[in-house]
């Protein structure tokens, strides 16, 4: 009742997008300002055009006032995301490194903060989605790997990760109970299996 | 020659513990996380652990302090900001901080408000498994559960099992009303169950190597993701080198 279930064991969008705006990024004031003292963060004294490092979200409300300019990220132009989408289609086994939330920040600074990026946002917009699909192909095909006791997720961002949880908890739950159910029989069951093994014999013996 | 040496030698040595003193400063300012930080892992691990970890104590203390504090501060500046609102002495520049700091008492506020949440939803699942685990537990600052919690955790089963009792317990024969009932080889107690897989990310430069039974083990390194089975990676969520995600 207090947390719906739907929130127990999995995040919502929203709150990913929530942990992400949490993140600094840089930013080109326009004007001056005093420092902010914000619970667990300083923002320091702005100045025009000296390059400060400020939470996401408060930079979305100066730029929203228009107060300063957003640095975009090094990993957001066209010609970075592109190498990126070509090494994902040069190793079909391997998750290029992408920062922890790539997708949310892109987002946010695709919306709120177009005009600062150095490429066209279509263009931007398309390559992202590019690399989220080859990205989300390769985690399906993964999911043939799933076994009882653990998996490696290397190079997976939040998001990512978020989407395959459901499926991949319950499938592993349930391999675990499977797996459970025969090791506890397993000696029990073992001389029958000797028996099976012997059928097995006699047949190919008669082909 | 020997007194200016000796002043020398002091001098150097002061400015040598200055600097030192500094850098311990620096290094103390940018590695303890700030609470911020803390809280959203807090509640992350929360989220994502089938049982409940022990209260964060100090932190909820100085967070909660901490918001008071803030709302303080704009419950005066408001103030100020109305008396002075013709002279025009209020910039638009101060309303914009405010906002700001506004903003992130919401934040903060509503990063608390989940993490409690979390907490009660798992009281209430398992509400007779935890009033046995905490029944000789002292209060204290590393108590799994905090005082509020332990009384809202009574109350609840007090309630629950009064409307059990009228709904239809007391019609019942007697042996079949105990809620707690062990006997006949399936325990009634709802306990979480500690296998379950959960996605983790070791966030420690020194590899941890945990073991899988059958002389397996896996070894976790720096920024990796896994999916394990909790009773495994327990007690590093604990000590902070493993988060869940």
């Amino acid at each position: 009742m207090v947390l719906p279930s739907h929130l127990q064991h999995n995040l919502m969008p929203s709150e990913i997008n929530f942990v992400a705006e949490n993140e600094l990024i840089t930013i080109l004031p326009r004007y001056s300002m005093n420092k902010i003292e914000l619970i667990g963060h300083k923002i320091p004294a702005l100045r025009a055009m000296r390059r400060e490092k400020v939470p996401i979200w408060v930079a979305v409300i100066l730029k929203s006032q228009d107060k300063c300019s957003i640095v975009p990220p090094k990993w957001l132009n066209l010609a970075y995301l592109k190498d990126k989408y070509e090494e994902e289609i040069r190793k079909p086994q391997v998750f290029s490194e992408l920062p922890w939330n790539w997708l949310e920040i892109s987002k946010v600074l695709l919306a709120k903060a177009a005009d600062d990026l150095s490429d066209p946002s279509h263009q931007l917009r398309s390559v992202l989605q590019d690399l989220r699909e080859i990205r989300l192909v390769k985690s399906h095909k993964g999911l043939r790997e799933l076994n009882e006791s653990n998996i490696q997720l290397n190079g997976l961002s939040l998001l990512e990760i978020n989407e395959l949880r459901p499926f991949v908890l319950t499938v592993m739950n349930k391999l675990r109970q499977l797996h459970d159910t025969t090791t506890t029989r397993g000696a029990v069951e073992a001389g029958e299996g000797d028996d099976m093994d012997d059928e097995d014999n006699y047949d190919d013996e008669d082909d | 020659m020997a007194s200016n040496m000796d002043i020398d030698d002091i001098l150097q040595e002061f400015d040598n513990s200055s600097k030192a003193s500094l850098k311990k400063q620096k290094k103390l300012s940018s590695s303890t996380p700030n609470i911020y930080d803390e809280l959203v892992t807090a509640m992350l691990n929360e989220r994502m652990a089938p049982e409940i970890l022990p209260y964060k104590h100090e932190l909820m203390t100085q967070v909660l302090e901490q918001i008071s504090n803030q709302q303080q501060y704009l419950l005066d500046s408001h103030e100020y900001g109305d008396l002075n609102a013709q002279s025009g002495v209020v910039s638009g520049d101060f309303k914009l901080q405010l906002m700001i700091i506004e903003t992130d008492v919401e934040r903060i506020n509503y990063l608390v408000r989940l993490y409690l949440r979390t907490r009660l939803s798992k009281i209430d699942k398992f509400t007779i498994h935890y009033i046995n685990e905490t029944a000789d537990a002292e209060e204290s600052n590393s108590s799994l559960l905090s005082r509020e919690e332990t009384e809202y955790m009574h109350q609840h089963f007090k309630i629950l099992t009064q409307l059990y009792n009228n709904c239809f317990l007391k019609k019942m024969p007697h042996t079949l009303t105990l809620l707690d009932d062990t006997t006949g080889g399936e325990s009634m107690i709802v306990t979480p169950d500690v296998n379950q897989p959960v996605f983790i990310k070791s966030v420690t430069k020194a590899g941890i190597i945990i073991p899988l039974g059958e002389e397996d083990e896996l070894e976790l390194e720096e920024n990796g993701i896994y999916v394990v089975k909790y009773s495994l990676i327990r007690r590093y969520i604990e000590i902070g080198d493993v988060v869940l995600i």
